[in-house]
C-alpha cells in the first residue's frame, strides 16, 4: 500500500469513525433530552395530582360542605384538571417512544365493555353540558382485545375530545364490533367537517398539529390523531378516519382481539 | 383505639388531602416527606398501615417497603402503595416488594377509605 492509499484508508476509516461518533453522540442526546422531557411531564403531572385529588375530595364532601351552586363549577375543575392530566400523559407516553428506549406497556386480555364505559363516563358532565350525547353500543359475546387497558382508556377519551370539537351538530355514537377477519373495531362517528380521503389520510399524520397550511380543514385536539394511531399501534391496533355514505366522520380504533385474529 | 396511619408523599399538598380525609374518619395520622424519614418514623411509630409513595426522595418506595417488611414485625405492616398512572410498571414491583396492595393517583377519598378499611380489617 502506498503512502497514498494509506492516508486515504486512513481518512476514511476516520471519518467513518467520526461518523459512528456522531451518531452515538447524537443517540446520547436524544435520550438525554427524553429524559428530561420525560422528567419534565412528571414535574407538570405531581401538582396536578394534588389539585385533581383536591377537587375529587370537595365534589364527594369529605373537605367538608360544597355549596349547591359551586358544585358545576368543581365538575368544570375537575374535568379541565383531568383532560390536561391526559394530555401530560400523553406526552409523556410519546416522549418515551420517541426519544427514549420506547413504552413500557402491559397489554394484556381487556374486556372492551368496561374500559369503552369509564371513558364515556369521564366525559360524561361536561358533554351533557355542551348537549353532546354519547350513545354506546357494544356487541354481545365482544371478544376481549389485547391492550394496555389505562392507555387504551386514555385514547378513547382523546378520540371522544376530537369529536366534540369537530362535530357541527348532534351526538356521538360509538360502536364496538368484531370484524369478519377476527379484529375488534371501536367506531366514533360524527356529523362534523367531511374532509376528504387526502385530507383524512394527513390529519393521521404523527406531527399534524404542527402543519401550518392554509388548505388544513381540521387543526386538533391534544397531540393529534397521529399519536392516538401510534399508541394504538403498540397495542397491536391501529387507527383510521373516514367518511360515511351520510357525510358523517368517523374514528375507527381497530384492536386486536385477546386470542388472535388477522 | 384508632388506628395509626403514616402517609409517605414527597408532595405536601398529597400529603395534607389524605391526612384531611384520614383524619376527618378518627385515624391517627403522620406524614413523611421522603423515603428515610419513612423507615425512621415507621420504625418509631410502627403505624398499622403506611400509604407510601413510590418515587421519593433519598430512598425510594420500592427499598422503604422491601426494608419496613424485613423488619421483625414487617410481616405484620400494612403498606398501600400509590402511585400515577404514569408508572402501571410500578403496581408489579410494589406487590414483589410485599406491598399489601396499591392505588393509582389521582384516587378520591372513597376509593381510599374502601382501601383502607379493608386493609385494616384483614380482609
Amino acid at each position: 500500500m502506498s503512502s497514498f492509499e494509506a492516508g486515504a484508508a486512513g481518512f476514511v476509516l476516520g471519518a467513518a469513525c467520526g461518523a459512528a461518533g456522531a451518531a452515538a453522540l447524537a443517540l446520547a442526546n436524544r435520550r438525554r433530552l427524553g429524559r428530561f422531557l420525560s422528567f419534565a411531564a412528571h414535574e407538570i403531572n405531581t401538582p396536578l395530582t394534588a389539585v385533581n385529588m383536591t377537587i375529587l375530595n370537595f365534589i364527594s364532601g369529605a373537605l367538608g360542605p360544597v355549596e349547591k351552586t359551586q358544585e358545576p363549577w368543581l365538575k368544570m375543575l375537575r374535568e379541565q384538571a383531568e383532560r390536561l392530566a391526559l394530555i401530560v400523559g400523553d406526552l409523556r407516553d410519546f416522549i418515551h417512544l420517541r426519544l427514549r428506549d420506547g413504552l413500557s406497556m402491559h397489554s394484556e386480555s381487556v374486556d372492551l365493555t368496561p374500559v369503552l364505559e369509564a371513558a364515556v363516563e369521564s366525559v360524561s358532565w361536561g358533554f351533557s353540558q355542551a348537549g353532546v350525547a354519547v350513545r354506546t353500543r357494544v356487541d354481545a359475546g365482544l371478544p376481549k382485545v389485547l391492550a394496555d387497558a389505562d392507555r387504551l382508556q386514555r385514547v378513547f377519551v382523546d378520540i371522544l375530545y376530537h369529536c366534540r370539537k369537530f362535530r357541527d351538530s348532534g351526538g356521538i355514537d360509538v360502536a364496538a364490533e368484531a370484524g369478519l377477519d377476527g379484529r375488534i373495531r371501536v367506531a366514533f362517528a360524527y356529523a362534523g367537517v367531511k374532509s376528504s380521503a387526502r385530507e383524512s389520510a394527513l390529519a393521521l399524520d404523527l406531527y399534524y398539529p404542527a402543519r401550518v397550511r392554509k388548505d388544513q380543514l381540521l387543526t386538533a385536539t391534544g397531540l393529534g390523531l397521529g399519536v392516538l394511531r401510534l399508541f394504538l399501534r403498540e397495542q397491536g391496533g391501529d387507527l383510521s378516519v373516514s367518511n360515511q355514505p351520510d357525510g358523517r366522520s368517523v374514528i375507527t380504533a381497530d384492536l386486536s382481539a385477546a386470542g388472535g385474529g388477522r | 383505639m384508632a388506628a395509626k396511619i403514616l402517609i409517605v408523599d414527597d408532595e405536601p399538598a398529597i400529603a395534607e388531602n389524605l391526612q384531611a380525609i384520614l383524619s376527618a374518619k378518627g385515624y391517627e395520622t403522620s406524614c413523611a416527606f421522603d423515603g428515610s424519614e419513612a423507615v425512621a418514623k415507621a420504625r418509631h411509630e410502627k403505624p398499622d398501615l403506611i400509604l407510601l409513595d413510590v418515587m421519593l426522595p433519598k430512598m425510594d418506595g420500592f427499598d422503604v417497603c422491601r426494608l419496613l417488611k424485613s423488619d421483625p414485625h414487617g410481616a405484620k405492616l400494612k403498606i398501600l402503595m400509590t402511585t400515577g398512572l404514569d408508572r402501571m410498571g410500578d403496581v408489579e414491583k410494589a406487590f414483589q416488594c410485599g406491598a399489601s396492595d396499591y392505588l393509582i393517583k389521582p384516587f378520591g377519598s372513597v376509593k381510599l377509605l374502601q382501601k383502607v378499611e379493608k386493609l385494616l380489617s384483614g380482609a
